[in-house]
């Protein structure tokens, strides 16, 4: 999987960013050994996934033990994810149902909804289909373009889903190099175009828009949340303890707490006061005034806590504040730096850290919404830090102005920090080099469901103009291949598949040396690089061959003579052949230069093993918590549905029993036998309808079939479940319908909500409104 | 004297704060300031009765959102407001009520739709009919178009909101029925009532009221605009992926 060859690559080999500074330190290498590290870069970040099966010591097992784990977070989130859209999907139902009050069968209807099991694994059947999307989602993965502009096309209602498909899909590794570059490079797209579009400054960055929603998802993944619980959990599980410290300033609140106390009423407190009179209360400013350096005291100590966490805010968050402000100026060439700091830190400080700070349960840093004091310290504090990030002038509230000089005093500190945080490097050369990488890997495939993938086409059929105006584009072309979208899958019948990545457009690369410009002896020196030092792991540390300085012969000769261990036989005699063969490419006095080399780097390269080891383990430790802390939100919006699904049964226990009856059914009748399983609640239907009775009725607004010829159209329709109708349009004479159509109350409910007021169904069109009454009407009347 | 708990919520830079703060202090906030949580207070008279405005302020910017089902907890009456200049805050806003509909487990909950910046109107997008024909999707008359800049309706949609609380409050009282019932049945008072013909006895002042009845006026004038409003009407749907053509 190209989530784990990326990762252990980027533990056993030196960042590209080391690999240059010591290119330069070192003045003595030569050209064509810089581009051997690099290169060697490359060759071990392709081998890394074959090499860390066939070696087994400990750092192999901590780094297979660390991937295994990232890539449950990265599962993990991704349900994580869908539950919440699930919880708000719930919520914005109910709210349908209850405004438009609607029989409580129906609300049940919608619960049960949520109560399938999760999505099975599957196989596409199509397998020329798999290949065009496999082709399709390969293109939209590598060129980002696409994404960010269907992005900026979309509206709010449309946006989970498809983030969902782009952050935990498409971008689904969250700790793979390649695919976290390709979505900030999207990013980058999307925030130009919001930039481009912005008509003064003020407005940037303000609304909720898909943006700012893509900007909320991505900082709640896996290394933002990790960075959000090292950084403030410790303090506010702190202050979430301390239930009675009350640090209330808002005079007003002040003086109502010293009123509930009866000896001050006594005393000739009266209510309710003006601000004024209250701010003017003697007793109420000896309160406040210990109150303020408290406050004072702790909001320093959480700012000081997040400038000292710079170096570990994710690097796709700084970088994020890092196009941030080059964006701004490029566009305001003379905004002043503090108003560009301002901006860096509406994201930063507005969207990432005060949320979490305000609201720390639905952060999963603390177990529940906190109790009223703690809770009321937390918004001061978060209200401070944003009047620092914002450097407000005037306090709103005139009580604010108490704790003023926490604003002025770290403004300049601020400032610095805001700009430290963009101080991080591109990742465009890396990228390329992923890309490379990327085609010459035959197995990149993503864990994908079948609507996400129907979905996803649907977009781009319906932005396609916008998308590729080109007919030859390639995204026309693949579309063009694929045909037109399937109709997506009811909920139960979706599952998820292997869809396998490749571009029919490019040759996979077979060699590396055609793609990069390398000799064949750059290729053998890497080769016979990464196998020694996998022989050498596999080797116990007591073994007289490891001791330096290194013998490479002698190491592979004791390996090919490895009588017990095939494997490490094998592999010491391609040492020794890989050996000779560098050799042979050589004149002699290149020969030893070359060994000499190769010596040194195995060794170097095994002693930044040894403390690789060391990271590897403390990153294991940070992340199993971080998977905890997800593992228990996913409990916490499990028992969020729980909650949803009984405040229904609540809703229909109050209603009293008039409940309907099973045996009131009427006309159990399963049709198109599409094996349906004979339902729980009454099935209702079909019941017939002709053209112009829906017609006289108003539903029927727009008849387009010849006038000769209506009088042989007919409808059925049915409810197989309170709630769900199923209309079938049928023309005398014809044994199969012409249309079916599958409705939801809640469904029409959200048209009418949305000012749909006509459904175009080619035969006829619909208006919405009347056809959700009539349907009431009708089968209220035949009693559920 | 009787408080009010009024709760300000709306989508990200549409001006709840600065019609807040124009409210209770008469000033215009022209810089932004993204709101956290702030409350404010305001003694006002309305119909001659003096009334203790508690207004709470929130934040549109939606990473605050999980605050908000406390905040409607604990609201009597709910300012909605959205700014003139953005279609996509007057959409936010469906969701908004509906979420306070829910919470409160009622239709007929006290509400006034403001539509802020009405004084842009080189930047104008949500024509007014469109707005108004939200109201009266949620059953309203209570809806107007606001600047916080130039004080046009500031203290009418506050005064608004503590009439229907009152109101509400007084049918309750009379008829004994739970506020909180889901199934209670709109008031006679609330089904007739006039939004506009309250005379502004708040905040005042000679020129506070000339402001408003000259925004009245005007805003007849854009009548003119439910061309796009009857366009907006015949929005279509096709049926998509509910649809099986066989």
């Amino acid at each position: 999987m190209a989530a784990v060859t990326a990762v252990s690559a980027s533990q056993a080999r030196p960042t590209m960013a080391e690999l240059a500074a010591r290119r330069i330190s070192s003045g003595t290498h030569n050209n064509r050994q810089s581009k051997r590290y690099s290169l060697t870069a490359l060759y071990v970040s392709m081998s890394a996934a074959e090499s860390d099966v066939e070696v087994d010591d400990a750092l192999a097992r901590a780094q297979k033990r660390l991937r295994d784990l990232k890539a449950k977070i990265s599962a993990q989130s991704k349900k994580n994810f869908l539950l919440e859209r699930d919880v708000r999907y719930l919520d914005s139902r109910i709210a349908l149902l209850i405004q438009n009050k609607i029989a409580l069968e129906e609300q049940t209807e919608v619960a049960t909804r949520l109560e399938e099991s999760e999505i099975q694994d599957g196989s596409f059947p199509d397998h020329r289909k798999l290949d065009g999307y496999g082709n399709l989602f390969f293109l939209l993965q590598t060129e980002p373009r696409y994404i960010a502009t269907i992005c900026r096309l979309l509206s709010m209602a449309e946006i989970d889903s498809f983030l969902q498909t782009v952050m935990f899909t498409i971008y689904g590794n969250q700790y793979e190099q390649r695919e976290e570059h390709l979505l900030l490079t999207m990013f980058q797209s999307v925030l130009a175009s919001q930039f481009d579009t912005a008509t003064e400054f003020s407005s940037l960055l303000r609304a909720n828009t898909p943006v700012s929603r893509m900007m909320t998802t991505y900082t709640r993944r896996g290394p933002g949340q990790s960075y959000l619980k090292s950084v403030l959990s410790e303090q506010i599980n702190q202050l979430s303890s301390q239930l009675d410290l009350d640090l209330e300033i808002n005079p007003l609140k002040v003086y109502e707490g010293l009123y509930r106390d009866s000896h001050n009423r006594a005393n000739g407190m009266e209510r309710p006061v003006s601000a004024e009179d209250a701010a003017a209360n003697v007793e109420v400013l000896e309160t406040i005034r210990p109150r303020v350096s408290t406050l004072l005291h702790i909001a320093n100590s959480f700012l000081s806590k997040i400038i000292g966490s710079l170096e570990s805010v994710p690097y796709g968050i700084r970088w994020i504040c890092k196009q941030i402000r080059s964006l701004t100026r490029r566009k305001y060439p003379s905004t002043e730096d503090s108003a560009v700091c301002t901006l860096i830190g509406a994201f930063f400080f507005l969207r990432f850290i005060n949320p979490a700070i305000v609201t720390p349960h639905s952060y999963m840093l603390v177990d529940s919404l906190p109790a009223e004091n703690p809770r009321r310290t937390l918004t001061l504090i978060a209200k401070m830090l944003q009047g620092l990030a914002n450097k407000t002038t005037y306090a709103k509230e005139p009580y604010m102005a108490s704790v003023s000089e926490f604003v002025d005093e770290n403004k300049s500190r601020m400032n610095i920090f805001l700009n430290d945080l963009c101080d991080v490097p591109d990742f465009y050369e890396n990228l390329e080099l992923d890309q490379y990488v990327a085609l010459s890997k035959k197995d990149i495939w993503l864990s994908i469901t079948i609507n996400e993938i129907y979905s996803m086409h649907a977009l781009l059929e319906q932005h396609l103009s916008t998308l590729a105006p080109d007919k030859s584009s390639r995204l026309s072309v693949i579309l063009r291949d694929i045909g037109p979208t399937p109709p997506v899958l009811p909920r139960s019948e979706n599952f998820t598949i292997r869809l396998p990545l490749f571009s029919r457009f490019e040759a996979q690369i077979e060699t590396l040396g055609a793609a990069l410009d390398i000799t064949q002896a750059d290729v053998l020196f890497m080769e016979a690089k990464s196998l020694l030092i996998q022989i050498i792991r596999s080797l116990p540390s007591s073994s007289p061959v490891r001791a330096r300085p290194l013998d490479l012969h002698r190491v592979a000769s004791f390996a090919a003579a490895a009588p017990k261990d095939p494997v490490l036989g094998k592999k010491g005699k391609r040492a020794l052949e890989l050996l000779n063969e560098l050799k042979d490419h050589h004149s002699l006095q290149y020969e030893t230069a070359d060994v000499m080399m190769l010596t040194e780097e195995v060794e170097e390269e095994l002693a930044q093993l040894g403390s690789i080891r060391e990271k590897v383990l403390v990153e294991l430790k940070s992340l199993q918590a971080v998977f905890e802390t997800i593992k228990d939100h996913n409990e916490y919006l499990h028992s969020q549905l729980e909650t949803y699904k009984s405040y229904l049964r609540n809703v229909r226990m109050q209603s009293g029993p008039k409940k309907s009856s099973i045996n009131d059914r009427v006309g159990l009748v399963a049709i198109h036998g599409k094996g349906r399983q004979e339902p729980k609640t009454p099935f209702l239907g079909p019941y017939k309808f002709s053209q112009q009775a829906l017609q006289k009725e108003g539903v029927i607004v727009v008849c387009n079939v010849p006038q000769n010829r209506v009088n042989n159209l007919f409808f059925y329709i049915s409810s197989p479940t309170p709630g769900t109708f199923v209309v079938s349009l049928n023309y005398k004479g014809r044994i199969r319908g012409l249309l079916e159509l599958n409705l939801k109350l809640d469904d029409l409910l959200e048209m009418i909500g949305n000012g749909v007021e006509v459904l175009d169904l080619e035969y006829v069109v619909v208006n919405v409104p009347r056809m959700l009454e009539f349907l009431q009407r009708q089968f209220s009347r035949r009693r559920w | 004297m009787r408080e009010y708990k009024i709760v300000v919520l709306g989508a990200g830079g549409v001006g709840k704060s600065a019609l807040s703060v124009q409210f209770s202090q008469g000033i215009f906030l022209d810089s932004y300031d993204p709101t956290i949580e702030d409350s404010y207070r305001k003694q006002v008279d309305v119909d001659g009765r003096p009334c203790m405005l508690e207004i709470l302020d929130t934040a549109g910017v939606e990473q605050f959102t999980a605050m908000r089902e406390l905040y409607i907890k604990n609201g009597q009456g709910f300012l909605l407001v959205y700014s003139v200049t953005d279609r996509s805050s007057l959409l936010e806003l469906s969701k908004l009520y509906e979420q306070v509909c829910r919470i409160k487990g009622t239709k007929t909950v006290p509400i006034v739709l403001a539509g802020n910046k009405c004084d842009l109107a080189h930047a104008r997008t949500v024509p007014f009919q469109e707005a108004k024909h939200l109201a009266h999707k949620w059953g309203t008359n209570s809806f107007y178009e606001t600047s916080a800049r130039t004080g046009v309706h500031v203290s009418d949609i506050f005064v608004d909101v503590v009439r229907q609380i009152q109101r509400r409050d007084s049918a309750s009282s009379s008829s004994n029925a739970s506020t909180h019932s889901a199934s209670r049945v709109p008031t006679p008072t609330e089904k007739h009532r006039h939004t506009h013909s309250a005379a502004s006895t708040i905040g005042g002042s000679e020129t506070d009221r000339r402001r408003s009845s000259k925004r009245s006026s005007g805003k007849h004038s854009e009548a003119g605009l439910s061309t796009t409003y009857s366009k907006h009407k015949q929005k279509k749907k096709k049926a998509g992926g509910m649809c099986v053509i066989l």
